[in-house]
């Protein structure tokens, strides 16, 4: 007889569970939606083709009855998006309406005529706790809802290497690994916080609706806007010998030294090298480089930065020659595709292939075939780190962007040139190349010129000319062709076009 | 046990049953069918056995040295009593003892000379006694391809000497791991050679081909003699009194792209090798240049590929250069757009500002101030990153490693200085970042060699020390009173026995 109470205490216990997440799933399953695109993600290495095609799986939210906001990098080179809902079982396919490759979100947009009602938008709530109890909502490809728990850990400044761009994330944590790119994150009450955004080694971040909510806001102008950037970096000015050389007052306990100015973004013409900040639009900064935010206590000030628009103007005081000052400072952004040794977050790469010789631009993208941003003080010529670290946001003396014989492939009218690779270019036939763009013309007006030889100098002297006969290139560029099957011997994409 | 200073020359362990097979059906050849020259040997009793002693100094910290270490290696003596071994079985010994065979009395040595680009050493025996009933050794040629030679030694520690037999497999040249930069001719053989071997001959009808002194460790019974040609030479610059070295050209090449041969215009009948680069401090600066093709050397000419035939052999041009003497003089045949041009060039050793060698000096000059330890860069404190130095150094030492030309263009710098390491204190404890940068100006004054950095201290900016660093635009800022203030108190805490060491620092 006890037995059977038992059972049925945990019967009537278990019923009401069910019962009560099945409440709690239930205002989100016209809000969240599975994403699976397909993707052709190409081979900066072999420029001409590019890696098998990859399927990527993901959750968006949405943000209108037909806008579905998600990351951007689960639709990075895709070829096709499709999103599955609650309520249909086909996959119906969206598009790409925007994307902010800064902040790595995406809006897509559905054909209404597709949907068999329209999607519940959400709004996010600003309203966060640090070690609130929390669920991630997601919609499995069987159209389950699937919550998982979890809980806030601290809010963290997370800088973009690749974009330059810092903003306020929160870390997670849960005991689930069943956490995917974009997914919905709730709190009590069905508060929507944000999404998730996963970092690498199994760490996940919250993207808050302070973020979200200024990115839908920016994505709604025309044009639409970038989250402004720092234009400089700084390093801690805590020690008192070091402070006193500036004569800094020893009763002033603020400020945070100005290592490097840049000739991108915000602060890039109002600052200077060797300045100390000591407060940035009402917020003081201490000699760490932190400020005190009144709800998350002490944060790197450049989150400050997401708080803003750009062209805004705020007012910063700083500590200059001596003498305490404040200047106006205008927010600024870039476009990663813009700096001199640019990240093309879309895109084909550019490259020419003369007579085996593989001609590209120096980017991001091409680094990180060698190796991820920290083996490349070890793995790329320290030529190229060199460039690399004085020229990421600097523009370069004589040239916009560089170009690089990457590879060569073997020929015989290459012949004795096989070993080299990586080598940053001068000239060709005399001429400076300041952009891809001069490589191109001079590699095809030579031919055209009838001149009898190009001929390749590099940055580094000890690098041999390199001389391609213009006679025999049309014959050896269409062995090279059929021998290495490469369908088209070079590709210049618009943005390579423009210069002059 | 001699120690091997790099891991890509680890001595391979004994012959194997496959070995011994190879080497039966090596002597039944030799035996029956003559193929190889017939060879006399007799046991020389000029082996000897040699213990030593080292200590190294910590690159970073030069004032505190490793524990003692005790190693044995091999040597022989030639005709005129000279005891030969490797430079690395006796390098930074504080104590050298040499042994005969047959002899329980260990006699006391010294290093006479030292050359650690050739991994050559001539030890001094006291003893007038040490050379009684010895028979030297004399050099013989560089051995032929296939031919059989004997190697004697003490391998791995032992007290009796050990001969094993080998052929020469190959006659290349490969990079002596002494020096970790040196590129020089070596005979390859696969006699069985372990530690200990070291500094022992090499023999082929009782006359020394060679001296074993690195191994392969990945690859089966690979083993290197240094050739008797380069102890000739080490020889020979002995004789006035100093060591000199290996002189060099100073250029950097590259085999002849074929598609040159037209676009630069060389006569058909010539071949070559392409000019990439001239350093400006080397003896061929302003005769040479970039995309000239030099042809011929001392009347050898020059294949496409780099090569000359010199004594019957195929050998890179280079061995020329390293027959020769410091100062001694090489005709040059090459050609610039078509023109034949010819000049005698007088070979030197290029004084390069950042010299990436191992030097092995007994001890090392610093000076420190503000609790800032300075020293030189070098090849010791670069190797001091580990077996892969060239790509885990800070990137800074790899800029100048690789590019010296480029970016060394001060021609007041004598070496770079590098700040190797803080004896921390409350007033200096903010310059542990810098540790490992190079010091471009202290108090704006340039810093061109360690001398520098006494005379840049004294000139303070008011109260304060301002050094600047290669590559960092960030300023490391020193109270100047508290810097001289603490400055014995800092010695005393960290047990350094002077501020400087001046010997080494002039």
């Amino acid at each position: 007889m006890s037995k059977y109470w038992v059972y049925c205490i945990f019967f009537v216990l278990f019923s009401c569970l069910r019962i009560c997440g099945a409440a709690s799933r239930e205002p989100f399953k016209n809000s969240v939606v599975f994403i699976k695109t397909d993707s052709l993600i190409p081979d900066y290495r072999r420029p001409w083709q590019n890696y098998s095609s990859e399927t990527q799986t993901g959750q968006g939210i949405a943000v209108g009855p037909y806008e579905i906001l998600t990351l951007a990098s689960l639709i990075q080179y895709h070829t096709l998006i499709q999103v599955q809902t609650s309520f249909q079982s086909t996959f119906i396919e969206a598009k790409a309406a925007q994307i902010d490759w800064d902040l790595n979100l995406a809006i897509l947009s559905i054909d209404p005529a597709a949907l068999d009602q329209p999607l519940k938008p959400v709004s996010f709530t600003k309203d966060i706790q640090t070690g609130e109890k929390l669920f991630f909502v997601r919609l499995t490809e069987g159209r389950q809802l699937l919550p998982v728990e979890g809980k806030i850990e601290s809010p963290e400044v997370y800088y973009n290497p690749l974009s330059g761009a810092s903003f306020l994330f929160f870390r997670l944590s849960s005991s689930s690994s069943q956490i995917e790119t974009g997914q919905m994150v709730c709190a009590e009450n069905n508060r929507v916080l944000g999404l998730v955004y996963p970092s690498k080694n199994q760490i996940n971040f919250l993207i808050p609706a302070l973020i979200l909510d200024s990115f839908l806001k920016r994505m709604k102008e025309k044009p639409a806007q970038s989250i402004p950037k720092a234009g400089f970096t700084f390093s801690a000015w805590d020690q008192p010998d070091s402070r006193r050389f500036l004569k800094i007052p020893d009763q002033e306990k603020r400020g945070v030294y100005l290592s490097e100015v840049f000739d991108f973004g915000t602060g890039s013409t109002e600052l200077k090298e060797g300045d100390v900040l000591l407060n940035w639009d009402g917020k003081d900064i201490d000699p760490q480089g932190m400020v005190e935010d009144d709800k998350w206590g002490k944060l790197s000030f450049t989150y400050l930065f997401s708080r803003s628009k750009t062209q805004d103007k705020v007012k910063v005081t700083l500590w200059r020659d001596g003498q305490k000052q404040t200047i106006d400072v205008v927010m600024l952004s870039f476009h990663t595709q813009d700096l001199p040794i640019p990240y093309h977050p879309e895109g084909e790469p550019a490259y020419i292939l003369e007579g085996g010789f593989l001609f590209q631009e120096l980017n991001l993208n091409y680094l990180r075939t060698i190796g991820q941003d920290k083996e490349w003080k070890t793995n790329l010529d320290p030529l190229i780190f060199d460039f690399l670290v004085k020229n990421s946001f600097h523009v370069f003396k004589d040239r916009e962007r560089m170009v690089l014989l990457t590879r060569v492939l073997p020929h015989p009218l290459n012949q004795g040139y096989f070993h080299l690779k990586d080598k940053i270019l001068s000239s060709i036939n005399g001429k400076k190349i300041r952009n891809f763009k001069d490589a191109f013309d001079m590699l095809s007006s030579g031919t055209k010129d009838q001149a009898p030889y190009l001929s390749v100098d590099f940055e580094d002297p000890s690098v041999p000319t390199v001389v391609i006969p213009v006679n025999p290139l049309k014959q050896a560029n269409l062995e090279i062709q059929k021998n290495y099957s490469i369908f088209t011997l070079s590709k210049i994409p618009d943005e390579h076009r423009g210069y002059d | 046990m001699v120690k091997v200073k790099d891991t890509k020359a680890q001595w391979h362990n004994g012959p194997n049953r496959e070995d011994f097979l190879s080497l039966l059906f090596i002597f039944c050849c030799v035996f029956f069918l003559g193929q190889a020259p017939a060879d006399t040997f007799t046991i020389p009793n000029a082996v000897i056995q040699i213990f030593s002693h080292e200590q190294v100094f910590n690159p970073a910290l030069p004032w505190l040295s490793s524990p003692l270490n005790a190693s044995s290696g091999s040597g022989f003596v030639l005709e005129g009593n000279l005891l030969l071994t490797n430079a690395h079985v006796v390098s930074q010994a504080k104590y050298i003892e040499v042994k005969k065979q047959n002899e329980a009395k260990r006699y006391l040595a010294v290093i006479k000379w030292i050359s650690h680009v050739s991994d050559l050493a001539i030890l001094e025996v006291s003893s007038s006694t040490f050379y009684d009933n010895l028979t030297p050794l004399s050099l013989g040629p560089i051995p032929k391809l296939n031919s059989i030679v004997k190697a004697a030694g003490f391998p791995l520690g032992g007290e009796k000497l050990s001969i094993t037999n080998g052929i020469v497999s190959r006659i290349d040249r490969i990079i002596y791991s002494h020096s970790g930069v040196d590129e020089h001719l070596v005979i390859q053989t696969d006699a069985a050679l372990n530690l200990g071997n070291s500094g022992g001959p090499v023999i082929q009808n009782d006359l020394v081909v060679g001296m074993a002194f690195q191994g392969l460790g990945t690859g089966d019974n690979i083993g290197y003699l240094i050739p008797s040609t380069l102890i000739k030479h080490f020889l020979q610059d002995i004789q006035d009194g100093h060591v000199d070295g290996v002189p060099e050209l100073g250029i950097n090449f590259l085999p002849l792209p074929p598609v040159m041969r037209q676009f630069l215009r060389l006569p058909q009948e010539k071949s070559g090798i392409l000019i990439n680069d001239v350093h400006p401090l080397g003896p061929c600066h302003q005769i040479l240049i970039k995309n000239d093709i030099l042809t011929s050397i001392n009347g050898y000419p020059i294949l496409d590929d780099g090569s000359i035939t010199l004594e019957g052999l195929q050998v890179a041009f280079y061995e020329i250069i390293e027959r020769s003497q410091m100062n001694e003089s090489i005709s040059l045949e090459w050609y610039r757009n078509g023109e034949k041009n010819n000049q005698t060039v007088r070979l030197t050793k290029i004084p390069f500002v950042l010299d990436v060698g191992m030097t092995y000096e007994t001890h090392r000059g610093y000076v420190i101030c503000a609790g800032l330890v300075f020293v030189k860069l070098n090849g010791e404190y670069m190797h001091f990153f580990g077996k892969d130095w060239w790509t885990q150094m800070p990137h800074p030492f790899r800029l100048l490693y690789y590019y010296q030309t480029r970016f060394n263009q001060d021609p007041e710098r004598k070496y770079y200085v590098v700040l190797s390491a803080v004896l921390k204190d409350f007033f200096n404890a903010h310059a542990a970042p810098f540790q490992n940068e190079i010091l471009q100006t202290i108090n704006d004054v340039p810093i061109h060699c360690l001398d520098d950095v006494k005379t840049a201290f004294s000139k303070s900016k008011g109260s304060f020390h301002v050094l600047r660093f290669f590559e960092n635009s960030t300023p490391l800022i020193l109270n100047a009173e508290k810097s001289s203030a603490r400055q014995s108190h800092l010695l005393k805490k960290y047990a350094v026995p002077m501020a400087m060491d001046q010997e080494k620092s002039q």
